[in-house]
């Protein structure tokens, strides 16, 4: 079973759609970057976003782990590089520490060393080196960073494949869009910037629509879409030509498997559908004497757990029956009486023996029980948790919690002793003796047995609430998005219905999630088990087609194929990334489609007319989403003004 | 008086005791002191030094009465509980590092423990300062001797007969604590504790024939009590 650290329902649902993403990768294919590439993030916010950058790059191109991601930021004099590394026992990806940084040209160097020193098959061309900026707009020297891309070039080369990215914020809060406005007009109006590849990827889109935070990693993953058709070893010249050169902006549209949502409801319908159950699995009365026979209780208000350890650990150091005819007497006459008597009780024993028989069995029968718990009490602790853990379900814990009053008269109800026939006289003082010892057990272990029993009620109650914040935590990251989240429940919701069923039909049911004593961590991770069983089903597996097809009323192909374009249309019509007050001139200068090369609208799209004409198709490793791009050479950006009134900040950073 | 927490240079090592006739011989090492108390208390009361220190300056005495007392014996509790002697360290040396008591100063039937604290008397410091000990090595026991009767009777006239009886007697004891004093008998495994009620007077035991009968202290009351 895969060990995991879950905090809260948050870091179940993330792994949860992680896992569900993972089925969704073909075989690697045939794409690998052509050049030896360079990918650099200036300042502190556009570094945030690296992995939406670095797993597409890794998801397409089989070299991708030889590229170089490098982070720049401006001190008092100069710029300062750190770069990424992989850690040796997560294999995740960090930053260096910036005690470690060296000067910018310094280390962007070593790193195009470091791709020439490859192998000479892993990068086919290297005339030329690909340097791809990534810039926030937002950033407070984002003028300086402007300048240095502008003029960084590689010591090795005099030709660099060099693009800006730069991410506009167009949101009017904390003079976002200002900022972003001034280093657009002083690129705009820099004489030198001649030919630079300048990419403008605003979160305000030209329908109107502002990308939120849970959406802007789709502009970064569209700079990584960039990345890979103008460096893609495959298809480089059909794909580079309008790539490069001028100042860009792109339309976006993704249509993906609803990965998300799916990994969300089948979560949420899987801890409502277990709790469903499981409740209704355990829903019947638990009456007094249901709960004395799970108990094992008899009549004389003895446990038969109890017991059984009274007989093995107990009982097994008593002295032997006949010693007790050693006990002292007062005199002669009364030894002989003591021998002939039928019944004995304690008091007159003690009569007899001048309170010797007392202290014997204090010490040889009460003593031996005090040694026990004082020894054992912590084993002793943790077998009636086990028992009781056995005897009651999660569900009924919940129940013992109504009568808790009831249970604790019945549990430490005082042990009594049935009394006896006729017997000699060692024979009656050693049941004295023994009753008198398991009187004095069984008033400590029913007490510890209330006990431990009080505190699995309380940790069922506890369970209750842990459990439920994880449905609400697991509830509050679900957006609900309209129409397709409607069949989307339908659909999952009766895959994980059906899934709960089999279970409880297989006699299975998830007693492993209901551990009354678990913490949240713990539950967590049973559930995360569950919900691993759950999605061998293949469904979980299906790519963006098949998925889509499963819950759209099983269209034909061509149904399937119109309603796959009306979406892409959908998405992309108003999607081009940059809202300008004005309308500016735009010239479209190609389409391209991403998708996987196998899936069926591919094969829709290579048939079509207008392929290699007005569109061309990239190959994409991943199997659950189409991905449609229109780039746009903008051939009036002085028409650009991201404010209304056109004024820019102070120009707080001296423009070298 | 005052209690200063453990310091390892005021320690008593190595208390031994031997009672010579009419006298009790206790003897120790020790590193650095000026004075030694000497308290003599019933092993059955709980000791605690600040209660007792603050009894004996309630009572009138100062420092200087206890240094410069002519007495050994500068204190004496109600009804002799506690009897409290102090010795100067020069004094303890000259007499071949051992300090003597009367042994009637422990009551007859009452255990005894007799405890040393080492002590620093300095008039510029404010008087006399007494030492936490580290351990338990301050500290000897006077348990009371037990000396029980035993005899045997034959039980029967017949040849063959398994049994005989013993017939035992323990002396009373003030404030006995019930089953520190056992019976033992040959050849069966358990003792036989005896309760308060057993003692001062015969008591008939049957036993087997070739067995004996004799007594055993409890380990946890042999500070209080030990057989002859």
């Amino acid at each position: 079973m895969e060990k995991m650290n879950f905090q809260n329902g948050n870091d179940l649902l993330e792994c949860c759609t992680r896992k569900l993403n993972e089925c969704q990768y073909g075989k690697t294919g045939g794409n690998v970057a052509l050049y030896p590439t360079v990918i650099i993030f200036m300042g502190e916010k556009s570094r945030e976003y690296v992995r939406y950058i670095k797993s597409t790059l890794d998801d397409n191109w089989n070299n991708a782990r030889f590229l170089q991601y490098l982070n720049v930021w401006k001190t008092e004099d100069s710029f300062k590089c750190v770069s990424l590394f992989e850690t040796k026992e997560s294999g995740s990806c960090m930053w260096q520490d910036k005690n470690g940084a060296d000067e910018f040209e310094e280390l962007l160097n070593k790193s195009i060393v470091k791709l020439l020193e490859t192998d000479e098959k892993i990068f086919a061309d290297r005339t030329r080196v690909k340097i791809e900026f990534v810039l926030d707009a937002t950033e407070k020297h984002n003028i300086p960073y402007y300048e240095l891309f502008r003029r960084t070039n590689s010591e090795l080369y005099a030709y660099d494949l060099k693009t800006l990215y730069l991410m506009i914020d167009q949101k009017p809060e904390d003079d976002k869009a200002k900022k972003s406005d001034r280093v657009l007009q002083h690129m705009i109006n820099d004489p030198k910037r001649g030919r630079s590849t300048i990419y403008i990827l605003s979160n305000y889109l030209q329908s109107g629509q502002m990308l939120g935070n849970h959406k802007i990693w789709q502009n970064y993953r569209l700079v990584a879409n960039i990345i890979l058709l103008g460096g893609n070893r495959k298809g480089a010249s059909v794909y580079a030509d309008n790539l490069y050169n001028g100042i860009k902006t792109v339309s976006y549209a993704l249509v993906t498997k609803p990965t998300d949502e799916i990994a969300a409801i089948s979560l949420q319908a899987l801890l409502a559908g277990m709790y469903g159950m499981e409740g209704k699995a355990a829903y019947h009365s638990l009456s007094g004497k249901d709960i004395r026979e799970r108990l094992g209780m008899d009549d004389y208000n003895g446990m038969k757990f109890a017991e059984m350890i009274f007989q093995e650990k107990i009982t097994a150091r008593f002295p032997k029956e006949e010693d007790l005819q050693y006990l002292p007497f007062a005199s002669e006459q009364i030894y002989k009486e003591a021998m002939k008597a039928d019944r004995v009780g304690i008091k007159e024993l003690d009569r007899m023996t001048m309170g010797a028989a007392s202290a014997y069995i204090s010490q040889h029968y009460g003593e031996k029980v005090q040694v026990f718990f004082r020894e054992e009490e912590e084993t002793l602790r943790l077998k009636i948790r086990l028992f009781l853990r056995r005897i009651f379900c999660y569900f009924e814990f919940l129940k013992l919690d109504q009568m808790r009053q009831e249970l604790k008269d019945m549990i430490i109800a005082e042990y009594y002793y049935a009394g006896s026939g006729i017997e000699g006289f060692t024979s009656q003082v050693h049941r004295i003796a023994v009753y008198e010892s398991r009187k004095l057990f069984y008033g400590k272990i029913k007490e510890m047995v209330w006990q431990e029993l009080s505190k699995l009620i309380d940790a069922s109650l506890h369970f209750r609430t842990l459990y439920g914040q994880c449905e609400e935590e697991v509830r509050q990251e679900r957006i609900i998005t309209g129409d397709e989240s409607e069949s989307v429940e339908k659909v999952y919701g009766n895959i994980v219905k059906e899934f709960i069923q089999n279970r409880y039909n297989g006699k299975e049911g998830f007693k492993e999630v209901f551990i009354v004593d678990a913490n949240k961590g713990e539950l967590l991770q049973a559930v995360w088990n569950v919900f691993l069983d759950l999605i061998k089903n293949e469904v979980y597996s299906y790519d963006f087609e098949r998925e889509v097809d499963s819950r759209m009323d099983q269209m034909n192909d061509e149904e399937r194929h119109v309603f796959v374009a009306r979406e892409l249309k959908k998405k992309l019509d108003g999607s081009i990334r940059l809202k300008n007050p004005i309308q500016i001139s735009m010239l479209k200068t190609s389409c391209f489609y991403m998708i996987n090369e196998k899936a069926e609208y591919a094969e829709n799209l290579r048939n079509a007319e207008g392929n290699g004409i007005d569109y061309l198709l990239f190959n994409l490793n991943r199997t659950d989403c189409i991905e449609q791009l229109e780039l746009y050479n903008i051939m009036t950006p002085e028409m650009i003004h991201l404010t209304l009134t056109g004024e820019g900040e102070e120009n707080e950073d001296k423009i070298s | 008086m005052r209690i200063k927490s453990v310091d390892l240079a005021y320690q008593i090592r190595e208390m031994g005791i031997k009672k010579e006739g009419r006298e009790i011989h206790i003897n120790w090492r020790f590193k650095e002191a000026t004075h030694f108390l000497v308290f003599l208390y019933d092993s059955r009361r709980e000791f605690v030094l600040e209660e007792v220190l603050r009894e004996i300056a309630e009572s009138g005495l100062t420092d200087e009465d206890i240094v410069h007392s002519p007495q050994k014996k500068v204190y004496s509790g109600k009804k002799d509980s506690l009897k409290v002697f102090c010795v100067r360290e020069k004094e303890f040396v000259k007499n071949g590092k051992k300090f003597s008591i009367m042994a009637n100063e422990a009551k007859r039937g009452v255990p005894c423990t007799i405890a040393v604290y080492v002590c620093r008397y300095d008039e510029e410091e404010g008087g006399l300062s007494v030492y936490e000990p580290s351990g338990r090595e301050n500290e000897v026991f006077l348990p009371i001797t037990i000396e029980p009767e035993i005899r045997y009777k034959k039980v029967g006239l017949l040849p063959g007969n398994k049994k005989r009886m013993c017939i035992l007697r323990l002396p009373y004891i003030e404030e006995y604590r019930d089953g520190a004093i056992m019976y033992h008998i040959d050849g069966i495994e358990t003792d036989f504790p005896l309760p308060s009620g057993c003692l001062g007077k015969d008591i008939v035991i049957m036993i087997p024939v070739k067995s004996e009968v004799c007594i055993r202290i409890r380990e946890e009351y042999r500070k209080y009590y030990k057989k002859v």
